[in-house]
């Protein structure tokens, strides 16, 4: 459709003549007066063989006449079947022009002779689609029955569309009826993000029933069926949880944030304070009983920051744009390698990472992913770590790899729950948040996060903005 | 209240106490005058003798008058509206952050939880607030 919509269409203005009656007509009157001219000439003939005389000229008066009439009655149906059908075009070429429906007409070749202003106005003014792939689709897609389709206009934004075709009886010609749906496919999708989002919060809540209990209470938010229903019929009312659970959310985390550190403040100074000014009078082990107070303290107050922090996560809104993902991340590395000036670690970063995502949350998944990457090569020796992409089924995935402690794959469905941890504090520090954070931001985007490793030979973490099925579904999946 | 005091609006008074000590770790002998409520605090500075102090650490969640009714109140006041207002609070939270500056704030300072961070953290801002910085003239000259 690229070329062929851009070349033929600007020019095909007009629909194709219908003269397929006219030339009936036409062929009618050819017909009749050949007919005329048989009967006059079998008459002459009979005539001139010795028939009476009187009734030639007779005969051939009437016969004149009849053709006459056939004549002109003909040549009066020809101009009414002409009139009609000047006014069944000129309606046919107004309901093409002026149609809420985008509308293209293509030959049996494919190439489009006429595309009107309202499909102009969906897939750009000059009617060009950037992607071959989106084209394509669109050809494939020329089948009865609407199907959905996604294609890519030149000013590189996606559009999501509904078309629907139909060939003429001649089967010369096929028409496209195309209808603009990425509104309410962003809605969808904003809406199925929100599910996932809401299911997510759900299960992590479970999984730390002591928070869940405070959570909710004060919320007041009754947790989400294990297996809730199909999608269209709970939307509206997960959509209005979600809003109150939110609101309740950003109201507790700002409780948390002011009331929950301040004693930790009061444990953590009291006990430096007895250290550093009463340590005369306190033997090793009341010393180290004191170190191990301020300790914790200060792992809570880690634990509730990182807990405020997926919190802030899940109630902040997205604003995709299009980033510099390799940029992005070298400017992570860098603030790695400053923050530890004495490790030496490879770092890989392939070029030229396109995504279209939020840079905030963004940031979050790669200071997570990236940082976890070199934590987990602190003990590895000639450390290194490879941040690149591949095509998986058809969708561009992202992956982190690093050659560090890695961990066991038996574990591997405890990797992305608040508060689990694979290795030890003393072997690793962390809170068991991080992984959780990056997890709910990708499925904020629509996409996942999963993960390869071994035991002592690295990490290969995987992540996508958008799921390959919802791709596929786009692409594939027809309405009707 | 004497030009050289120190305003410390704070309920909690294991941070009263949390503060006295690191301001005195970093011998900052500046008088403490403390509020320990938002309108304790009004009372203090809006009183018909007083003077406005060199300093003014504002707690954020107070009881009664919160921190950010208390600083939107300084700022109004014709003997306060100069005076370093430094928001010494628990929290990070992005609103907090932005009614402090929308309101004045000269400074924000998340009060860490490890007190020798916090030391540190009061030791920067007694050298930058009473020893870099050049203060706005004198607030009851301002006011006159």
């Amino acid at each position: 459709m690229t070329a062929g919509v851009s070349t033929n269409a600007a020019t095909a203005e007009s629909l194709p003549a219908r003269s397929t009656e006219l030339s009936l007509a036409r062929l009618a009157t050819v017909a009749s007066m050949l007919a005329g001219v048989v009967a006059l000439w079998m008459l002459v003939s009979r005539a001139r063989a010795g028939a009476e005389q009187s009734i030639v000229p007779a005969s051939l008066l009437v016969l004149v006449l009849l053709q006459i009439a056939a004549l002109r009655a003909s040549a009066a149906a020809r101009m009414s079947i002409a009139r009609k059908l000047a006014e069944s075009d000129r309606r046919l070429e107004a309901l093409f022009h002026s149609n809420l429906l985008g509308l293209a007409i293509r030959d049996r070749h494919g190439r489009v002779t006429a595309i009107n202003a309202t499909l102009r106005s969906i897939i750009g003014d000059d009617g060009e689609l950037a992607t071959p792939a989106g084209a394509d689709a669109l050809t494939r897609a020329g089948a009865a029955a609407p199907r959905e389709l996604e294609v890519v206009s030149k000013d590189g934004s996606r559009i999501d569309l509904l078309t629907a075709s139909t060939e003429t009886t001649d089967r010369e010609e096929t028409i496209d009826c195309v209808i603009d749906i990425s509104q309410w496919k962003k809605a969808s999708r904003a809406l199925i993000a929100a599910r996932a989002v809401l299911e997510q919060t759900t299960t992590d809540l479970r999984r730390a029933p002591a928070l869940a209990a405070t959570e909710m209470a004060v919320a007041g938010v009754q947790p989400a069926k294990p297996s809730p229903e199909p999608v269209n019929t709970e939307v509206e009312s997960l959509v209005l949880r979600l809003a109150t659970a939110n609101r309740e959310l950003e109201a507790f985390s700002y409780s948390v944030s002011h009331d929950l550190r301040t004693p930790l403040r009061a444990i953590d100074g009291f006990s430096r304070a007895l250290l550093d000014h009463y340590s005369s009078t306190l033997d090793v082990r009341g010393r180290d009983y004191l170190a191990r107070i301020c300790n914790a303290a200060q792992r809570m107050a880690q634990l509730i920051d990182d807990l405020l922090k997926l919190a802030r996560v899940s109630r902040s809104d997205l604003k995709r744009q299009r980033l510099d993902l390799t940029q992005e991340a070298l400017t992570v590395v860098d603030l790695l390698r400053s923050a530890h000036p004495a490790r030496e670690v490879s770092v890989t970063v392939a070029s030229d990472l396109i995504v279209d995502a939020d840079l905030r949350l963004l940031r979050i998944i790669l200071e997570n992913l990236l940082g976890n990457a070199w934590k987990f090569t602190a003990r590895t020796e000639n450390a290194s770590i490879t941040l690149g992409s591949r095509v998986i089924d058809g969708a561009s995935v992202f992956f982190v790899a690093d050659n560090g402690a890695g961990f066991d794959m038996a574990y591997a469905d405890q990797l992305f729950g608040v508060f689990q941890r694979l290795h030890s504090t003393d072997q690793f520090e962390g809170t068991g948040v991080g992984l959780a954070t990056v997890q709910r931001v990708l499925q904020m985007h629509g996409g996942r996060i999963w993960a390869e490793a071994a035991v002592d030979r690295g990490a290969t973490f995987f992540f996508t903005f958008e799921s390959p099925s919802l791709q596929a579904q786009n692409y594939e999946r027809g309405v009707a | 209240m004497k030009p050289s005091m120190i305003l410390l609006i704070e309920d909690n008074p294991d941070d009263v106490e949390l503060t006295r000590m690191a301001l005195a770790d970093n011998n900052i002998a500046n008088e403490l005058v403390v509020a320990t409520s938002g309108d304790a605090a009004l009372a203090i500075l809006f009183a018909d003798d007083a003077a406005a102090p060199l300093l003014i650490l504002l707690d954020l969640k107070l009881p009664r008058v919160n921190g950010v009714e208390v600083l939107r109140r300084i700022r109004e006041h014709p003997r306060t509206r100069l005076v370093p207002v430094i928001v010494l609070t628990s929290s990070d939270e992005q609103r907090d952050l932005i009614e402090s500056y929308s309101l004045g704030a000269n400074s924000y300072v998340r009060k860490p939880v490890d007190y020798t961070e916090f030391v540190t953290a009061v030791r920067q801002l007694g050298i930058y607030w009473l020893m870099v910085n050049i203060p706005p003239p004198s607030a009851a000259g301002v006011a006159a």
